[in-house]
């Protein structure tokens, strides 16, 4: 049974004279457990399908089911509730509040949703991510990998059971890069979440056992990664 | 073109939203100081104009002058007019007194402000101009030219003329005779054309504004001849008040100019942190300092060359619209007398633009500054430090710290908060006034209160007189009995003795330690019909034959040993209070009568303040109050009489003014025309604060709204991550709001403070030990803020915090953004 599935989704932007056809359509479905990731050139439509799955950019028509949750027939304060409880996000720009230490940014979810944090899954997961000795440090102190380990453990810590990554290696270097893909699979082997992961970096794409392909605001290939092989 | 103005056009197109911003600021800053002066300037006219209207616009008046002396008032420098009013003698209508029958020169219409309702001024033998209240007492209608008989008694010593004749009415005046009477003035009601002699004349004359301070200097023109009386119209030309006014108005308007510059020096503050990336852009592609400074200047100047003309414009289009209004409608001068000084708003509009360009120039100064500062690094690090020293703070403390806003423009809000908290004040004082003028004067008229020595008696046939008079309801009596030797029969109270010698002591300067032994106390009567006034406060029922009410002031002495009188129960508890006699209820004291008989009360009841309602001006000095009725006269022969009237509220109000002037030897106290005054003047005063305020708050939120654009930014992608990581959009204008609302507080409670502070030097008489009371006598402002009541100052502060809470709500709502 899917996970999440989407079904004749459709997003334009502008009025109708300069409409722009971001989604023109798309339908797809993930399993739970799968990890998935999303290519596609610049302006395909990879980011704002992860924007309309993630419940944070209206669609102009389409259904998301989450969980078998209809997410756009919510209300927008339901839709925020759920998307705490059940998605985890990581961007390119690592979204870190730049006044808030390490720790505080990973707590943050925790403190939105009124629940203590689980102090000992956020020692593994520092651990884990080697950011051990990073804790009381602000993010303009570390590196950009350093960065985006933290917006991971953030989503880690936050126990979600999805995890939609927008380019989270986008502005890395290859070494970077590669340490975060190793992350992701680590959540995906270790933690059993579902995730979906948007990129232009096919070396980074083929790590992942299914990749879809975006063009023109359509899914153009569905590839399981021994097709890919 | 050369190259800096197509920079600076290029720039000016670039930044038109930020300018906008910029504009808008300096602008609204101009009309606010420019509209304040000329509402505060124009309200302060307005008083004069309607006391004017009401009590003449002359200054000095002299009865019976000789020619020579006329001359030497007419000739006089200060003097701009000079005109008379001759009484010719009483006029009697079927036996009845109907008025005074008189003339009046053209000069003395203009200076007294004495207005035709209908028709014109008499011109010819047969003519009469009437004052319409008077009309009215004959029985008359209010058509011209009917015919009215006349019996006129002419005033003079040597001949007993009595002129019989039919006369034509072509005028009716508007009333004035009532508002003018003060029992000393011979006033004209019947207005006839006379070439005649008089011998009752009284020469009125008006000063040029510029010479009212040698005023003495025309009434000693009349020293020669004592026969001669001068009075002067204090009623028009409150020359005490006025200063104090002057002075709390300098204050305001003062802190006004203040919150200008600030607000100039927050917003281009505000700027330059909008354009320090763009400044190091431009340094780092090689423009010169100067360059920069150069381009940076021009363009600020041409805002704020803009904004000037822009307020300029609007000032004068707001100021066309008053007085649009005032004129169109017809209402100008008596309600509202706009006031334009054009040097004075030239003069305004000079200074602000010399300040600005200071301020702009200050800050281009600091633009190197600013390009060095502006690392990556230093700023990071300086950042670091400063959220270093709040890291153990809670999430949601930080998440509201983070949202501060700039300490500039708090201070900004503070002063703007400070001003409308001033205004504020000024607004209860009046209330205050009025409340008092209700609470001790709730009656409409007052007679006999004018002097301090028993010079205007009123017997029995005049209370009859005021009690019969059109439009009077009901009528209390008050009568002073003397200060009389008294002794206590129970026991030898030396420490009642001990408070009169230092009451002696204080107010005559008698020697404290004199061996007298006499005991004082003044013999107060009120009529049978006040007492019910007395049973509602006190509780007790009038006291029966032989009984008294004692009342004993509570005297306090402060620090330095002046003594005070507590009389409306105001003062701190803390100083010495001079209480400590043992006179008790139930305990006789024997009074000295005229005629050496001896009078004996029993104290029924003590009575410590005036709020009590003890009807004394002596508030020093200790009292027996009776009842009239209980043969006080027999005793006492009568010193002083206070008749308090209260008038029928279906009468024609004037009317009565105009019937109750009749006694005009008493010099009435019009305390419903006063009333009238006083609540016109509130609501000129609300209303000039409320433009102010709405201004001011204007101003306000451009600043906020300006400096909300400068960290928009960073507040905005804050918000986007914490709305992506779960929080409900509800809860993030609730962190806006929260961080908003404490930054407001934090403006009102500085603002408030320093007037606290004042409230509290005033309390531990600082002014007083530096040598200062004279100020805190003079200033109004203080005398209110030390006077005004704590329940109506929380009741303020209450409606301040919640236009603080509305406050914060719209800039939250404004700050509110996230990225979908």
């Amino acid at each position: 049974m899917a996970f999440i599935s989407v079904k004749d989704m459709y997003k334009t932007y502008g009025s109708e004279k300069n409409a722009a056809h971001a989604l023109n359509g798309v339908s797809l479905s993930i399993s739970m457990g799968e990890f998935v990731v999303l290519i596609g050139k610049s302006g395909s439509g990879k980011t704002t399908l992860l924007n309309v799955i993630s419940g944070l950019s209206v669609p102009s028509s389409g259904e998301v089911l989450i969980n078998n949750t209809s997410i756009w027939k919510l209300s927008d304060k339901e839709r925020t509730v759920f998307r705490r409880k059940n998605i985890g996000m990581v961007y390119q720009d690592y979204s870190l509040i730049p006044d808030f230490t390490v720790k505080e940014n990973i707590e943050l979810p925790s403190y939105i949703d009124n629940r203590k944090m689980d102090v000992y899954l956020y020692d593994s997961v520092l651990e884990l991510l080697e950011l051990k000795d990073k804790d009381d440090k602000f993010p303009n102190e570390l590196s950009g990998g350093e960065q985006q380990r933290v917006a991971f453990a953030r989503a880690i810590v936050n126990k979600t059971k999805l995890l939609l990554a927008d380019e989270p290696t986008g502005n890395l270097d290859s070494v970077s890069a590669q340490e975060i893909m190793n992350i992701l699979k680590r959540c995906w082997m270790e933690f059993g979440m579902t995730i979906l992961m948007v990129t232009h970096d096919l070396d980074l794409a083929k790590q992942a056992p299914r990749i879809l392909t975006i063009k023109d605001g359509i899914i153009e290939q569905d590839l399981k990664v021994f097709e890919l092989l | 073109m050369n190259n800096t103005s197509q920079i600076v056009l290029l720039v000016w197109k670039r930044h038109w939203k930020r300018n906008r911003f910029l504009l808008s600021v300096f602008t609204l800053a101009l009309l606010v100081l420019l509209l304040s002066s000329f509402l505060v300037t124009s309200k302060a006219a307005t008083t004069q104009e309607q006391r004017k209207e009401s009590y003449g616009s002359w200054h000095l008046c002299f009865t019976s002058p000789s020619e020579g002396l006329i001359n030497k008032i007419e000739n006089h420098i200060a003097v701009k007019y000079a005109g008379a009013m001759s009484a010719i003698g009483e006029g009697f209508s079927n036996g009845v007194p109907v008025g005074t029958v008189g003339t009046v020169d053209d000069d003395m219409i203009k200076i007294g402000r004495l207005k035709l309702l209908a028709g014109s001024w008499p011109t010819a033998e047969k003519e009469i101009a009437v004052e319409e209240a008077y009309l009215l007492r004959m029985g008359l209608s209010l058509d011209l030219g009917q015919t009215i008989a006349l019996e006129v008694h002419v005033c003079d010593e040597e001949t007993d003329d009595i002129i019989i004749d039919e006369y034509e009415l072509v005028g009716i005046v508007r009333n004035y005779s009532a508002n003018w009477n003060n029992g000393l003035l011979s006033l004209v009601n019947i207005f006839v054309e006379w070439d005649k002699e008089t011998k009752s004349t009284t020469y009125y004359c008006e000063l040029y504004p510029k010479y009212e301070k040698a005023i003495d200097d025309i009434k000693n023109l009349s020293t020669t001849d004592p026969s001669i009386s001068v009075l002067s119209n204090d009623r028009t030309y409150l020359s005490y008040e006025a200063k104090e006014e002057s002075l709390s108005d300098y204050v305001v308007r003062s802190t006004i100019a203040l919150i200008e510059v600030f607000a100039g020096a927050v917003v281009v503050e505000i700027d330059l942190r909008n354009r320090r990336q763009e400044i190091l852009v431009l340094r780092r592609i090689g423009m010169t300092k100067t360059y920069l400074l150069r381009t940076y200047f021009l363009e600020l100047s041409t805002v704020l060359i803009l904004s000037v003309v822009i307020g300029n414009l609007a000032f004068v289009l707001l100021v066309s619209l008053i007085y649009g209004v005032c004129y169109g409608l017809g209402v100008g001068k008596t309600v509202f007398y706009p006031t334009l000084n054009v040097r004075h708003y030239i003069l305004a509009s000079a200074l602000f633009l010399a300040g600005s360009v200071v301020v702009i120039l200050f800050s281009a100064l600091r633009l190197s500054e600013i390009t060095k500062k502006t690392n990556t690094f230093h700023e990071a690090k300086r950042s670091m430090k400063r959220l270093r020293s709040k890291k153990y703070r809670s999430i949601l403390v930080k998440l509201v710290y983070i949202r501060r806003r700039t300490t500039s423009l708090i201070i900004v809000s503070a002063l703007i908060f400070c001003i409308a908290f001033i205004t504020g004040v000024r607004v209860l004082d009046t209330v205050h006034e009025l409340k008092v003028s209700l609470d001790y004067y709730p009656y409409d008229y007052s007679f006999g209160l004018l002097g301090t020595t028993p010079y205007y008696e009123i017997g029995e046939e005049k209370i009859d007189g005021i009690r019969s008079a059109y439009g009077v309801k009901d009528i209390l009596v008050f009568s002073d009995h003397g200060y009389r030797n008294a002794l206590f029969m129970q026991q030898d109270d030396k420490a009642y003795r001990d408070m009169i010698k230092r009451i002696h002591s204080y107010e005559w300067a008698e020697e404290l330690n004199s061996n007298s032994d006499d005991s004082f106390v003044s013999v107060v009567g009120v009529s049978s019909n006040a007492w019910e006034e007395y049973e509602n406060v006190l509780g007790i029922k009038a006291p029966s034959s032989g009984e008294a009410i004692l009342y004993l002031p509570d005297l306090v002495e402060n620090e330095r040993g002046v003594l005070l009188c507590d009389d409306l129960g105001t003062i701190d508890g803390s100083l010495n209070r001079i209480r400590n006699h043992s006179v008790n209820v139930g305990d006789k004291i024997s009074v000295m009568g005229d005629y050496g008989e001896i009078a004996y009360f029993t104290v029924k009841y003590i009575i410590y303040s005036q709020l009590d309602l003890a009807p004394s001006w002596r508030f020093y000095y200790p009292y027996v109050l009776m009842c009239n009725s209980v043969d006080l006269k027999d005793s006492f022969e009568e010193r002083f009489t206070y008749v308090a009237v209260y008038s029928d509220p279906k009468a024609i109000g004037y009317q009565t003014d105009v019937e109750l002037s009749r006694f005009s030897d008493l010099g009435m106290s019009n305390h419903r025309l006063e009333r009238k005054n006083m609540i016109s003047d509130l609501v000129s005063q609300i209303v000039i604060t409320a433009i102010i305020m709405v201004l001011m708050v204007l101003l306000l939120f451009f600043l906020w709204m300006g400096a909300e654009d400068a960290n928009g930014r960073k507040t905005k992608q804050i918000n986007t991550i914490l709305w992506q990581e779960g929080m409900e959009k509800e809860r993030l204008l609730l962190l806006d709001f929260l961080s908003s609302f404490i930054d407001l507080m934090k403006a009102l409670m500085t603002g408030c403070l320093s007037a606290s502070l004042v409230l509290i030097l005033r309390g531990m008489y600082l002014f007083d030990y530096l040598g200062l009371s004279s100020i805190t006598k003079q200033n109004r402002l203080l005398w209110a803020i030390s006077t005004i009541d704590f329940g109506e100052i929380i009741v303020l502060l209450v409606l301040k915090v919640v236009f603080v809470l509305c406050f914060a709500y719209f800039i939250a709502r404004y700050i509110n953004s996230i990225e979908e």
